[in-house]
């Protein structure tokens, strides 16, 4: 009974480090998380403020948004197409633990209020780094026509992660046929000497057993024979 | 027959027996067009007899360096020339022909000496690990080589920094040795007859750096100056040819800067080194201490009385005659410059005068020869006018003035004179003394002239070397009656005042006076028919070679080059003779761009822009726009600008260097010009007209160019109408970190696209992505990872990205785009994987995967989120390539053919069909069949016949540039570096031309046995 209790607080033990073990790692993990924050700029904004953040986690290949910092109304939109006939939406992503590090990309104001704030980051992935997102809206044509229903510019962000696929390569080995179908055509099993001429084996058997000695004068003579026959010649294409 | 049976009557009979005539006379006819049609059919279709028909090639050899005549005893007199393409050739002087050249790619040619019959080149070389010197010796009758050695890098770095000063070469009088001075440093002897090196002497730690060597009884002295405060002082270091025992002495000198010495004799002379110091002139015989010293005050009054006027500093002039110790000293004056000649006696070691050469109102160029007895000849080059040149031919020993020539050469077209190299023989003829001369001249543009006595004999374009862009022009059409006295543009009052039988006559005349081309027209034609000859064009007008018109099929266009300082037009249908060539050198340092901003129509003349920058330190630096008209190379002044036409407004300028130029796609409605937009260095943007309409959709892409690491979009505020614009940034792209880009790719200029998808096998159709701002870059990690990115430079979104592992930096990456494709080219370093070697990579760009699929919009806009299918495909290529052209013809429907520039100068043309990502790594489907595709090979197949240029050797191919033919079968092909190559190329055969082989003769001869029979058969009257 002793030794069981004993054996059975080991095995709780081991349990406990193991949990803690897979505790730390998905702590590790949440480490390997990259933050960035969003910043945005109006045509008739003298200075990028705070829109979003953006959090990547490289372990899943996953990115979230965040609406956090100023919330701009609709009506600052409606002012940058007045005040200004160059209406650009700059946007960019800085990283939060390197600021220097910054991407940055745009879109056309009207685009924004066409697709209703409905936005899409994407972001550029190479070993494990962000170097780039590209920043597009849910419209691609303006429609003047727009009418909101809320009064604040509230934004709706898909944020998509892609990484950079391995570059093509030449196919060196030798290429398996494959049918119209897409399936592996399937090469003939492989036969065995025997397998595949058994019977041009089988008359020379046949003659072995049948015929006896007496027949030898008449195979020189059909050796004979056949030494005067016709020279080869090229097959004619 | 109408005779109805009855007996015909003797004279009916006479007409039967005519009419037999008649026949047998047809037939003999018909026999005879036959057999001549089947002639003719026999002389074609031999494939060696094309080559030099549809094609031509020019071969160049650059910018001469270094040059000498050299005159064997049993043969005529050859020149020899090291280029700053380095090139050395032999150049017949009777017409300019090269005998024989050798291209020394990836050297640089530093010193170059000729002796007996061959010649010794050093050449420095600097890839990577292999730095260092290499010397050669060849033969100067065959230019073969005879031995080839290397010497090992010492103090490599200097090599760049100076134009070959520390490096020197000199023979022994008995030559059978080569001595070589390199780097400043590093002596080394060698056995003339193998190369065996006799003795190496390295001097790497001693402060002086060497710059000359003069060889004497059985002494090298290498002379070298040793930097000391302010000055330098003279170190003669001197070695025995046979053993290489050292001794160094030092002379006690001061001396400003290397051009204040000059080292002269040597060999079968004692050597002298003759420098200024101060007010003197010193001199000091080469293996002794004793230095002589003259003084310039004494020279300026009692011994040259030209010097009297000297405003400036002496300068010496070394002749390089073997082992002559004459030499130049040349100076300027208030109005132009003088000169006199000096010689250092050999017996005192003394500096004499021997003649001289007087003042003269402008800059001159001097060089010497030896006539056939020994006797110093000096000749003096000068221009005396935009127009003209003088040479004055001298024999300083004998004071005498042997002749003076003029001679026309343009200055417009070559600029001033660099470089002259004499070659003269004297005859005596009791008192008298006459001269022959012939003389080699080097232009500022970098072109070689050949003047003899009164004339120019011949000239080679070598500044066609320096090209560094070329634009085809479209020949305009030759103007119709009508359009030529503008009865079209008539007005309606003016139409009324001509009757209308003056009218008619007015056509009738022409017409008259058009008929008298006609017999030659239908001769042309008759021919032309006859040959299939189409470069033959039947029309009247173009026959005359000088008129610039277009031909029938579209063949014949003007190449336009750029080249450093020079246009030049060349005539693509006159195995590319020169049509008109224009210098700019004077008011421009360098090129930077050029463009066809208006094409030929009828009514107006084409126009070229060509943007130059200006180098100048006082005003600072300015760039400049030249407008010309392309037929003529002359200034374009519009109509409405001649009445306020001045010198100065035929070219604009802008006060700064212009970052990048583009040409926009709108013209400007009066003229019908093209748009310029430059962004100058502060980046700011300024437009000649008509920009504000256009610049809302004006974005545009700056880069580093290769070597760069980021990508910035802009997009020009429209917010003031002022010039300059200014720019705001839009996006930013930087990549990975350590990344720098490699190559960017380029697209034909022309560019159209016939179809907008693809069909397949099943007659379904997959959609082409066919984005117009989609560039491709390739970076390169220190890792040796090769990043590949399809760009989108509107919006600065990265389309596509794919990353090649175990790229090697050391070889070049090419990419090419054109309509959906992007091709790329680079050298894989994958040992594991049995990758080694270059690759190609194809990606096609497609709206969808599956076929029948478009994108949503209609309109394509770069602010929708619509990424391409990417489908490619990689092939293992046999060759390494150094750039890659793609044909385009006049609507894009036949198949592209990629031109691969190849390392072994060669073009290699290369069907799409073969790099085509849709290539099935299976068996072919009855569906891949009516697709025409080809199965998938991993190796792109090395075949000899996919090789345009046949056995030319194309040197140094920079660029191949592509031009669509009026035929849609057609493209012009033209590679162009040192040498020139150009063709027409027909990617999918000739579709639209009658083949070679098609029986002409059979036709007619159908046609006439038809026309015979009717006429046999058809009933009598």
């Amino acid at each position: 009974m002793m030794v069981f209790t004993i054996r059975f607080a080991i095995a709780i033990v081991i349990l406990i480090c193991l949990q803690t073990c897979v505790l730390w790692g998905q702590e590790h993990g949440e480490s390997n998380e990259l933050r960035y924050g969003v910043y945005h700029k109006l045509p008739h904004h003298s200075k990028y403020s705070k829109r979003g953040e953006i959090v990547v986690t490289l372990s899943r290949a996953v990115a979230e948004y965040s609406n956090s910092g100023d919330v701009l109304s609709i009506n600052d939109f409606e002012n940058a197409d007045k005040a200004n006939n160059d209406p650009y939406y700059l946007i960019k992503l800085v990283d939060e633990k390197n600021p220097e590090n910054v991407m940055e990309s745009f879109t056309k104001m009207c685009l924004l209020k066409a697709s209703k704030f409905e936005d899409e980051i994407i972001i550029h992935l190479n070993r494990n780094k962000v170097f780039h997102f590209d920043y597009y809206t849910s419209a691609d044509q303006c429609n003047s026509t727009f009418i909101s229903t809320s009064q604040t510019a509230d934004f709706k962000t898909i944020v998509q992660i892609i990484k950079a696929g391995s570059g093509t390569r030449p196919k060196l080995n030798r290429a398996l046929p494959i049918n119209p179908d897409g399936t592996v055509e399937k090469p003939p099993e492989e036969k065995s000497f025997l397998q595949k001429y058994w019977w041009y084996l089988l008359p020379i058997v046949i003659l072995l057993l049948t015929g006896g000695p007496a027949e030898e004068p008449q195979q020189q003579q059909q050796q004979q024979h056949r030494g005067g026959g016709q020279a080869a010649r090229p097959a004619r294409q | 027959m109408d005779n109805h049976g009855q007996i015909p009557n003797p004279m009916s009979l006479s007409g039967w027996q005519s009419t037999v005539m008649v026949r047998l006379l047809l037939e003999t006819v018909l026999i005879l067009i036959l057999s001549l049609t089947i002639q003719v059919q026999y002389a074609f279709g031999i494939y060696a007899d094309q080559a030099g028909i549809n094609d031509w090639y020019q071969q160049y050899i650059g910018t001469p360096k270094c040059s000498f005549f050299h005159r064997p005893p049993n043969r005529g007199t050859t020149i020899l020339i090291a280029s700053e393409s380095n090139v050395i050739a032999s150049i017949k002087p009777f017409n300019g022909i090269i005998e024989w050249r050798q291209v020394l790619e990836g050297e640089i040619i530093l010193a170059f000496k000729g002796h007996n019959g061959i010649i010794v080149v050093i050449a420095a070389i600097s890839v990577s690990e292999h730095d260092g010197y290499i010397v050669r010796l060849w033969e100067i009758q065959t230019g073969f080589m005879l031995w080839e050695k290397k010497i090992k890098s010492v103090g490599f770095n200097q090599i760049n920094s100076r134009n070959g000063g520390e490096v020197d070469v000199v023979f022994t009088a008995d030559g059978m040795n080569v001595i070589v001075l390199v780097g400043g440093h590093v002596i080394v002897n060698f056995n003339n007859i193998d190369g065996r090196q006799i003795w190496r002497s390295d001097l790497a730690e001693s402060p002086t750096l060497l710059h000359k060597l003069v060889e004497h009884n059985q002494n090298i002295y290498a002379i070298g100056l040793k930097k000391s405060s302010k000055f330098y002082s003279i170190e003669v270091v001197t070695h025995d040819v046979q053993t290489g025992v050292l001794k160094s002495t030092s002379l006690s000198s001061k001396i400003g800067h290397i051009k204040d010495m000059i080292v002269v004799g040597g060999g079968s002379n004692t050597g002298f080194i003759v420098w200024k110091e101060g007010q003197y002139v010193r001199v000091n015989r080469l293996g002794s201490d004793t230095i002589e010293q003259s003084s310039l005050e004494s020279l300026y009054r009692n011994v040259i009385p030209s010097f009297a006027g000297v405003i400036g500093d002496l300068e010496f002039v070394n002749l390089n005659i073997s082992s002559r110790t004459e030499f130049l000293i040349q100076a300027p004056t208030a109005n132009g410059n003088s000169a006199a000649v000096f010689k250092i006696d050999l017996e005192s070691g003394r500096l004499t005068a021997l003649y001289d050469l007087g003042h003269r109102n402008s800059t001159s160029i001097y060089s010497g020869a030896l006539d056939k007895s020994e006797q110093l000849i000096i000749s003096r080059t000068r221009l005396l006018s935009k127009d003209l040149v003088k040479v004055e031919i001298v024999a300083p020993a004998h004071r005498l003035a042997l002749g003076s020539h003029e001679i026309s050469y343009s200055m417009a077209v070559s600029g001033s004179i660099k470089k002259s190299l004499l070659d003269v023989t004297t005859k005596k003829n009791n008192e008298t003394t006459s001269v022959a001369y012939r003389m080699l001249i080097v232009s500022d543009d970098g072109s070689i002239h050949f003047f003899k006595e009164d004339s120019i004999a011949w000239n080679r374009e070598e500044s066609l070397t320096h090209a560094t862009e070329v634009e085809f022009l479209d020949l305009p059409e030759k103007k119709l009656w009508t359009q030529e006295v503008d009865e079209l543009d008539e007005q309606s009052e003016e139409s009324e005042t001509i009757s209308p039988f003056a009218r008619y006559v007015r056509r009738l005349m022409n017409h008259i006076e058009q008929l008298k081309d006609f017999p030659d027209y239908l001769i042309t034609y008759v021919q032309r028919f006859a040959t299939g000859n189409y470069s033959v064009d039947p029309s009247p007008m173009t026959k005359a070679k000088t008129s610039l018109y277009r031909d029938t099929f579209g063949f014949r266009k003007l190449l336009i080059f750029m080249t450093r300082t020079k246009l030049v037009a060349l005539d693509t249908s006159n195995k590319g003779q020169i049509v008109w060539s224009r210098y700019f050198g004077g008011t421009i340092s360098e090129f930077q761009k050029i463009f066809v901003v208006r094409s030929s129509t009828v009514k107006y003349p084409p126009v070229i822009v060509a943007i130059g920058v200006q180098k100048n330190l006082d005003k600072g630096n300015i760039t400049r726009l030249f407008r010309l008209n392309a037929l003529t190379g002359e200034d374009f002044i519009t109509d409405h600008e001649i009445v306020t036409h001045t010198e100065d407004n035929i070219s604009f300028s802008i006060p700064t260097i212009a970052h990048r130029i583009f040409k926009l796609p709108v013209e400007e409605p009066d003229e019908r010009t093209h748009i310029i937009a430059l962004l100058d260095e502060d980046l700011k943007a300024s437009s000649l007209k008509a920009f504000q309409k256009f610049s809302a959709s004006f974005y545009f892409t700056l880069s580093d160019g290769i070597g760069g690491k980021s990508l910035n979009g802009y997009k020009v505020a429209i917010d003031k109408i002022s010039q300059p614009f200014s720019i705001s940034r839009l996006w930013k792209l930087n990549f990975p970190e350590g990344n720098t880009i490699v190559a960017i790719g380029h697209k034909p200029n022309h560019e159209k696209v016939a179809s907008l998808g693809r069909v397949l096998g099943n007659r379904s159709v997959l959609y082409k992505y066919l984005n117009p701002h989609i560039v491709a870059v390739a970076t390169l990690s220190p890792s040796t990872s090769l990043d590949f990115y399809l760009i989108d430079t509107i919006k600065g979104s990265i389309l596509y990205h794919a990353v090649h592992d175990n790229v090697s930096p050391s070889h070049p990456v090419q990419i090419i785009q054109v309509e959906n494709t992007i091709m790329y080219h680079f050298w894989s370093e994958d040992q594991e994987k049995q990758e080694k070697g270059y690759k190609v990579v194809v990606c096609d760009l497609y709206e969808s995967e599956k076929p029948d699929e478009r994108f949503d919009n209609l309109n394509f806009t770069s602010f929708a989120n619509e990424r391409p299918h990417v489908n490619a495909q990689a092939f293992m290529f046999p060759y390494g390539v150094r750039t890659i052209g793609v044909t385009t013809t006049k609507n894009g429907i036949p198949i592209r053919e990629f031109l691969f520039a190849l390392d072994t100068y060669q073009v290699f043309g290369l069907s799409k069909r073969f790099l085509d990502p849709r290539r099935p790594q299976r068996a072919l489907t009855n569906e891949d069949k009516e697709e025409m595709l080809i199965p998938y090979e991993p190796t792109i197949p090395d075949n000899k016949k996919f090789i345009l240029s046949y056995n030319l050797p194309i040197y140094g191919i920079r660029q191949i540039a592509t031009s669509p033919a009026l035929l849609e079968s057609t493209s012009l092909v033209l590679a162009y570096g040192l040498d020139l190559w150009f063709t027409r190329e027909a990617p999918s055969k000739t579709f639209d031309v009658l083949s070679e082989d098609f029986s002409k003769g059979t036709l007619l001869a159908t046609i006439l046995g038809l026309v015979v029979g009717i006429l046999i058969t058809k009933p009598p009257p």
